[in-house]
């Protein structure tokens, strides 16, 4: 939807600073490292793109459950609510928010068990275990903890704005979109605006692909050091990620998060 | 927000962030009932400011959460105009999971609700219309006109559709201000032609256009001017203008009013895919202007072109905003000249009319033979032209009056309104000219010579408005609220009315529709002497007529909510 930014819940109660991450992370921070809490996020990320893809959303839905996955577990510790709950709910709702459709409870149900069954059996030998009253349950819990804040401005948008006048976009925007799509790895879109993240995902692209664009960056008015912040971060994921074995990892890591107390009854 | 280390942070305090709980708000009454769910009158506890509840209704299993208040929620949050109603936050019946921080599996203890707060507002326009003996002035009817089309520009202009204007979804508080209320039909639309189809069935069906009837799924911003014509003409006429039962009737009535759509008048219209089931045997001819003659010249003119049967060429809300109407005398008021009326709510009174329809049925069957036809609904406008510079209120029909003196109204109107009116469409039968309806070819050139009586509240005759009228005017885009300023405060309600016209038919049948929020009030005493008579202004007899069924409600949008894009 379009919509003015600077006027939108994103921007104004939704861009956080790294010491709120710190903060409100704490408590899982005790039980798991800093690099242990970013792989879960990575696995759970990766979680929600395959149940997406399997539903057969848009990209766009599925960065809106990417960052609501996010915005719940930033103001709430792991134990609240199992992730693996949370994933398919954050799917559920943001399918209704991009204007999707609602995505029957059967097929939800079901595509989670496959997915997981498929995919992530690595981590979850059982099947799914959760039903679709569980779903809409916690679909409560996550609007409630979002303030119904519900309309997300993707890095998407702007990087089309961004590259629309360049005569060789057509080699760099592919580029430059799926270092977008990495940023959803990253904590980058709980702590800056869209446009800024574009910028940066479009910076990398040109470094990719070996462009000089320099003077073009040099000519924006925007806060370069921003950039600079957030393309660390995302090198950062780059970094992690080669050493990252997820299939190996994962099950110790989930083993040691924090669970809730309670389990459904069925 | 500060930063505490983490030892001392204090995990326990109630989070700020998150909805708040609904705890902050003290439900004075229910206020209204429909589709959507209830909605309360309520304050805040700390501010002690009064605010509308609208409860979440979650009763949907399949959908959760459902699409229609995500849409609004969207909406509105995006949605920032004076005419637009405020949703002031979120909350909750929260406390379950912040309390206990785990999740509870037994659905039967899951018991959580999301309301929507609102702005208070006292009426809404049907309400307000239906209020016994009311009758708004030209530059009133301007006045909420002008409103109506100024904030549905803007969310034109903010590519959402409201896909349900109607009189009750309109609201008006007491400063005169009008806002557009019930956004859960709405939608926001891409304006390019690949954007996924929309439902048809969307908008009450007495407002909905043609291109909807016929099954179309691509349609335009124009569907709610289509709305906005009837609404007009509504309120200068004094009833709803087509009131079909179902969806043929509906097409019906808008053919005869505006002759049936054919390829000439509307290239396209017979590849929609309900054409050939509703087409009539005989063409009708359009006789807009023939209905309406009594409107005046502008009134007409800008009527036609809403009720345009081509939604490409029917009239945006910036052209009609820009319509002569507007520009010419009697100028829109302001606001704040309006009078103020007492609140009350559509759904307290229905409960009380429930308390008595028995012993009006009994009452009613005495007065058998007494049924006759009505005169029509609600009253037109008033036209006349000499207006002194009355007080502003207290005007002939404040609220006290009605209470104490105006105890006969029947309310057998209902009859016209709901079952689709026997004589309700007819343009001359049934509906006697009233008041100075009849001064037929308009108040054109003549407002300017008797204008005289024109007067602000501060006095001095009439005042000239902001701009030169005709010709170069000097307002800007129209697309800004801010931008009509006019120097007409206006007297307030004219004379002429009063306890005579008072007893008139109360009329409910659209508020029962679910879409109303708050409708305005029906005089709560208008029923205590069902027997009643009292010769009506227009010399007839109008008798407390009561047959005894429920207040009919429009056929509303039933189970369509769900699902619909």
């Amino acid at each position: 939807m379009a919509g003015n930014f600077w006027q939108s819940s994103h921007f104004q109660q939704w861009l956080l600073t790294r010491q709120d991450l710190c903060r409100e992370r704490h408590q899982d921070l005790q039980i798991l490292t800093d690099e242990e809490y970013l792989k879960l996020m990575i696995f759970f990320a990766n979680m929600i793109q395959a149940l997406g893809e399997q539903l057969k959303v848009k990209q766009q839905v599925v960065a809106t459950a990417i960052v609501y996955f996010k915005r719940f577990y930033v103001r709430n510790s792991l134990k609240c609510i199992d992730p693996l709950l949370m994933a398919p709910t954050c799917v559920f709702l943001a399918s209704k928010v991009e204007e999707f459709g609602v995505i029957s409870n059967n097929r939800l149900i079901s595509t989670c068990q496959t997915v997981v069954k498929n995919k992530f059996s690595f981590a979850y030998p059982q099947e799914f275990p959760y039903r679709i009253n569980h779903v809409l349950e916690c679909e409560f819990y996550l609007l409630e903890m979002m303030d119904c804040c519900l309309v997300l401005y993707h890095p998407y948008r702007p990087l089309l704005q961004y590259v629309q006048d360049w005569n060789n976009k057509e080699t760099i925007l592919p580029t430059a979109w799926n270092v977008v799509n990495d940023s959803y790895r990253t904590d980058v879109c709980l702590l800056y605006a869209p446009h800024q993240i574009a910028l940066a995902c479009l910076h990398m692209a040109c470094v990719i692909t070996q462009r000089d664009y320099k003077q073009w960056f040099a000519e924006l008015n925007t806060d370069l050091d921003k950039i600079l912040e957030i393309t660390r971060h995302i090198l950062n994921l780059y970094d992690l990620w080669k050493n990252f074995d997820e299939k190996k990892e994962i099950p110790g890591l989930l083993a040691k998060m924090p669970k809730p107390k309670s389990q459904p009854s069925r | 927000m500060t930063v505490a280390s983490p030892g001392q942070l204090n995990l326990d305090e109630t989070p700020s962030w998150g909805s708040r709980s609904v705890d902050f708000f003290e439900k004075i009454e229910q206020i209204g009932e429909g589709t959507y769910g209830q909605v309360y009158m309520a304050r805040e506890k700390a501010t002690g400011e009064v605010v509308a509840l609208k409860k979440v209704r979650m009763d949907n299993e399949k959908e959760g959460f459902p699409i229609t208040a995500i849409r609004e929620i969207k909406i509105l949050k995006k949605l920032q105009h004076d005419n637009v109603i405020k949703l002031k936050e979120i909350v909750t019946s929260k406390g379950l999971f912040f309390h206990s921080k785990i999740l509870f599996w037994d659905a039967n203890k899951f018991k959580g609700s999301i309301y929507m707060v609102f702005e208070y507002m006292d009426h809404d326009l049907t309400g307000l219309s239906d209020r016994p003996g009311m009758r708004f002035s030209v530059p009133q009817i301007k006045c909420y006109m002008r409103q109506l089309l100024t904030g549905l520009h803007y969310c034109h202009v903010n590519q959402v559709l409201h896909r349900d204007i109607k009189g009750s979804n309109l609201l008006i508080d007491n400063n005169g201000n009008l806002k557009l209320a019930d956004f859960g039909l709405a939608r926001s639309f891409t304006s390019d032609q690949n954007g996924q189809p929309l439902t048809n069935r969307v908008i009450t069906l007495w407002y909905r256009p043609p291109e909807l009837l016929m099954g179309s799924t691509r349609y335009t911003p124009a569907v709610d001017m289509w709305s906005v014509g009837c609404i007009f003409a509504e309120l200068l006429h004094g009833k709803p203008i087509l009131p079909g039962r179902n969806e043929t009737e509906q097409m019906q009535k808008i053919g005869d009013l505006c002759g049936f759509p054919d390829e000439t008048n509307w290239p396209g219209v017979s590849k929609l895919p309900f054409y050939k089931t509703l087409k009539p045997d005989r063409p009708t001819k359009r006789r807009v202007k023939d209905v309406f003659k009594s409107f005046d010249r502008h009134a007409l003119e800008l009527l036609e072109r809403m009720l345009t049967l081509d939604p490409e060429f029917r009239i945006s809300a910036k052209d009609a905003l820009d319509a002569e109407y507007f520009w010419t005398e009697p100028f829109p008021c302001q606001p704040n000249s309006l009078p103020k009326y007492e609140a009350s709510h559509e759904f307290q009174t229905k409960k009380k009319r429930q308390q008595k329809r028995q012993q009006q049925e009994e009452a009613a069957k005495r007065q058998k033979t007494m049924h006759q036809a009505l005169p029509h609904a609600r009253l037109p406008p008033i036209q006349q032209q000499h207006i002194p510079a009355l007080p502003l209120r207290p005007g002939p029909n404040q609220p006290t009056q009605h209470n104490l003196g105006q105890t006969s109204q029947h309310y057998g109107n209902n009859i016209n309104r709901g079952a689709g009116g026997n004589q309700g469409r007819a343009p001359g039968g049934g509906r006697p000219p009233h008041g100075g309806s009849n001064q037929g070819g308009g108040y054109g050139p003549n407002w300017a010579v008797s204008g005289g009586g024109y007067g602000g509240p501060g006095g001095g005759g009439y005042t000239a408005p902001n701009m030169v009228p005709q010709g170069g005017r000097g307002y800007g885009a129209p697309s800004g609220a801010t931008g009509f300023s006019q120097g007409v405060p206006y007297g307030g309600m004219g004379g002429g009315r009063g306890p005579s016209v008072g007893g008139r038919g109360q009329q409910f049948g659209s508020m029962n529709a679910g879409g109303s929020q708050h409708t305005g009030y029906g005089g709560q005493p208008y029923m205590q002497q069902p027997t009643a008579q009292y010769v009506d202004i227009d010399g007839a007899y109008a008798h407390a007529s009561n047959s005894g069924f429920p207040p009919p409600s429009p056929p509303h949008r039933p189970d369509y909510r769900q699902q619909q894009r």
